[in-house]
């Protein structure tokens, strides 16, 4: 069995974009989330292997979702997709200890070259 | 893409995003719509920021390189906004509002080709981008409203200096100032007022609230902000210009004086405050003439001066303070950024007071024509015979009937304002007396909240002032007179107001000297209003009343605040103008309690029409006190006069056929119908033919001869069309 991924955006359609790409890559999706509050709930009761993290998200953003998440696990490997738009929130992440990054868009192929990276 | 056209070749995934973007682009107008009004409600900006964000996600996944391009450049604007880097203003708005409008297509056009399955042989869909020149456009003109957005951000900094460059090129915004005007004018107003009957009032006693001075300084802020816009629309050769930078400038010193009270940790004494009322009323002065366009200000010079004063001798007197003293003040003064922001302000529009009143009469003409339906019905039924229909009409009228008083509460809701706006003014009032006479004393204030008509508001304020006056002026003793009867030092004045059987009722009570009937009785001869006789048979309540007479004024000297000669006859008069009463109650060394009685409105009132030689009149019902069937045998006559006993009271009755010279006295009925009326203290029994019934009404004023006709108020219309007369009762007392 491939990596446990679970997939955070608040785009169904970029959900299933990357959902795609990850089952033909090997991966298992165990859960997705639709904003950063959820992604909290659901790795903790998933606890998946690998993250995909959107930013911009209602309820609770991105960043500060990773940093509940590596606060529970700092193991976990979270890939962040960032925007145009997003440096200034990159330059956070990195602070916080987030070391994968991807700019959108991208093609199927490409993330999962970088998931299986990390 | 030269042939500005591109193929999409995953054909579920664009419709994801359509639905995806639709869902997103259906509330956006109306965000941004609420965002003209709303422009720090960070949360419905982020709101905003995030939906633009998602089609932008999407729009760069399945190529759509122009959303692409569109989105970014509204987010990069929204950030802006976010950021306080540009102000929101109506073009900016309209320029948003414009992008929406061409991603709203540009999604709409793929949309259509989606359903309508116009794909290509290979199963993909061609997609033509609209003109070039119209997406630069959209583009552009987002572009060029944001930067001058952004200049006029910062030119809400330093109005002063930056003003000159930047008049040349917004002359031709002159345009632009009269909508800015009508705003400008009672949105400073309102800070003004706030500053002065809020924060300084509350900075008096307690000079130290940080809370309360940062507050002060904001609204300080936003005054001088406000100035910066209005600046910027009006051309440069304007003379009001000129008078609007001078103001500009005293907001704007006296803004550097309450950042150095602010950062420096400075308490607010008599002295700052002082100086801050003179500020306020320079504001107030300058600003009101520039309003009413005399075109000339008050010198700022002199104000000026003294702000400036003020700044050195703070600069002065706080450069030696230690730095420990310093220290704790940062943490407080950095909170300021995230105060509460002003989302919890009820949002609201301004009408003018002539449309509303417009808007009333029709309904009270619709409140009154609706009664011809049921007039109908009954005629359907027994003129004609026909009950079927007379029933349907009922039915309709019974509706309508519905409609209209819902809209009538409605327009009355409308009208209610909180009586707060009069009660504001107060603490003021009394603090000028207070600080002029040397008395100590504090103004409570209750039920700020209580509703009435605006126009009644409107009438009530100057005799509030007045009462007020009167109360810190003549009720209010000096410190040392207190503390020798044994009374706390500082004197108290309650203004209260609350609902009552469907009035209001305001109080102004102090615990003063109170009335000196012996004074009243005293003076009333000496000034010959009544002989010694007549004033010994007075009552203690009628002795009190007495105040009331034109020319009466107990204060043994005139003082500068309430010797004006508007005495206590015109706030009688004014009050009784509304429909409205005043008593008062007092006692010697305990205080005067003054009590108004206002109608909830002037718009409707209720009656009793009846009749007298065939003519219709109508009673207004707050003079009535009851109908009474009197028999014949009781009527007694004395010198002309006629009066009965009724319930072992004596009143004086008359028939009003007799009082309008429209017949004689009929005497051939046993049981004779009175009227029950009263006028202050005084009852009085006018006999009519028949008590009709008790309805609405609207009051229409008589107008060129026939406006001063004694006995009569106005006239109405009833519900079948016919004119009534509306009797004045006060008159009719005195005519008969």
């Amino acid at each position: 069995m491939g990596k446990k991924l679970l997939i955070v955006d608040d785009s169904p359609a970029i959900r299933v974009l990357i959902e795609r790409a990850a089952l033909a890559g090997g991966y298992e999706v165990c859960a997705q989330a639709k904003n950063g509050e959820e992604a909290v709930k659901l790795y903790s009761s998933t606890l998946p292997d690998v993250i995909t993290m959107d930013i911009t998200m209602p309820i609770k953003d991105g960043l500060a979702a990773s940093k509940e998440i590596l606060a529970l696990n700092p193991e976990v490997k979270i890939l962040m997709l960032s925007a145009m738009g997003d440096e200034e929130i990159v330059n956070q992440a990195k602070e916080v200890g987030i070391t994968h990054f991807m700019k959108k868009p991208f093609k199927g192929e490409e993330i999962i070259k970088i998931l299986d990276n990390m | 893409m030269e042939n500005r056209g591109f193929y999409l070749d995953d054909i579920d995934l664009v419709k994801m995003f359509i639905d995806e973007w639709t869902e997103c682009l259906e509330g956006l107008e109306k965000e941004i719509l609420k965002l003209e009004v709303h422009t720090d409600d960070s949360e419905l900006v982020n709101d905003i920021f995030r939906r633009v964000h998602n089609i932008k996600g999407g729009s760069s996944f399945v190529g759509l390189s122009g959303i692409t391009r569109l989105s970014h450049e509204i987010e990069f604007t929204l950030d802006a906004i976010r950021k306080k880097k540009a102000f929101v203003n109506s073009e900016l708005i309209d320029s948003l509002l414009q992008s929406l409008d061409y991603l709203n297509g540009f999604i709409g056009y793929i949309h259509d080709k989606v359903k309508e399955h116009d794909f290509t042989e290979d199963g993909r869909i061609f997609v033509e981008f609209g003109s070039e020149q119209e997406e630069t456009a959209v583009l552009e003109g987002l572009r060029q409203a944001l930067e001058q957005c952004k200049e006029s951000a910062k030119e809400d900094e330093k109005p002063v200096e930056k003003g000159e460059q930047v008049e040349s090129e917004l002359e031709f915004k002159s345009n632009l100032t009269e909508g800015i005007k009508e705003q400008f004018f009672p949105e400073n107003l309102e800070h003004i007022e706030r500053i002065e009957n809020h924060l300084l009032i509350h900075l008096d006693n307690h000079g130290n609230d940080r809370e309360v001075i940062h507050d002060f300084f904001r609204t300080v802020h936003s005054i001088k902000g406000g100035i910066g816009i209005y600046l910027a629309t009006i051309p440069s050769q304007n003379p009001e210009h000129l008078a609007l930078k001078e103001i500009s400038e005293v907001v704007h010193h006296f803004e550097s004086l309450l950042t150095l009270v602010r950062d420096k940790e400075i308490t607010f004494d008599k002295e700052l405050i002082n100086l801050s009322y003179e500020v306020m009323d320079y504001l107030k002065i300058s600003l009101s003439m520039l309003e009413s366009e005399e075109g000339h200000t008050l010198s700022a010079t002199e104000i000026l001066e003294k702000v400036d004063k003020y700044v050195i001798y703070l600069q002065s007197v706080t450069d030696h303070l230690t730095d420990s003293s310093k220290q704790p003040a940062r943490p407080e003064s950095e909170k300021m950024p995230n105060l509460p922001p002003k989302s919890n302000i009820m949002q609201s529009i301004r009408v003018s007071q002539e449309k509303l009143d417009k808007m009333m009469n029709m309904i009270s003409e619709l409140h009154i024509a609706k009664n011809a339906f049921m007039h109908i019905s009954s005629r359907l039924n027994l003129e004609y015979d026909l009950p079927e229909m007379s029933k349907e009409v009922k039915e309709v009228g019974s509706y309508i009937n519905r409609i209209s008083d819902e809209l009538q509460n409605a327009i009355m809701s409308i009208r209610m304002v909180e009586i707060k706006s009069v009660f504001q003014k107060m603490p003021r009032v009394v603090r000028d007396i207070a600080q002029s006479s040397g008395k100590k004393m504090e103004l409570y204030m209750e039920g700020e909240t209580t509703e009435i008509d605006k126009t009644i508001i409107e009438q009530v304020s100057d005799p509030l002032v007045h009462l007020i006056r009167n109360a810190a002026d003549h009720g209010i003793e000096a410190p040392e007179e207190r503390l020798r009867k044994g009374k706390p030092e500082t004197g108290r004045i309650v203004l209260r107001a609350y609902n009552k059987n469907k009035h209001v009722y305001i109080e102004v009570e102090d615990d003063g000297k109170g009335i000196d009937v012996e004074k009243l009785k005293k003076k009333a001869v000496e000034k010959g209003f009544f002989n010694e006789t007549q004033i010994e048979k007075m009552s203690q309540n009628q002795l009190i009343n007495l105040i009331f007479l034109p020319g009466f004024s107990t204060a043994n000297k005139v003082t500068e605040v309430s010797g004006r000669g508007v005495g206590m006859d015109i706030v009688k008069s004014n009050i009784e103008k509304i429909n409205g009463n005043i008593t008062i109650e007092s006692a010697v060394d305990k205080g005067t309690k003054m009590m108004i009685q206002l109608p909830l409105t002037l718009a409707v009132s209720r009656g009793l029409a009846v009749e007298s030689s065939g003519e219709t009149y109508i009673f207004p019902l707050e003079y009535i006190v009851e109908t009474v069937k009197i028999h014949r045998d009781n009527i007694h006559s004395v010198n002309g006069k006629c009066f009965t006993y009724l319930r072992g009271e004596v009143i004086g009755v008359e028939w009003l056929s007799k009082i309008f010279l429209t017949g004689e006295r009929d005497t051939e009925k046993e049981e004779l119908n009175a009227v029950l009326i009263v006028n202050g203290a005084e009852k009085f029994g006018v006999i009519v033919d028949k008590l009709k019934n008790e309805q609405e009404f609207v009051v229409k004023t008589l107008e060129g001869h026939l406006a001063s006709i004694p006995g009569i108020s106005g006239s109405t219309l009833l519900g079948n069309g016919k004119v009534v007369l509306i009797v004045n009762p006060a008159d009719i007392i005195q005519l008969a």
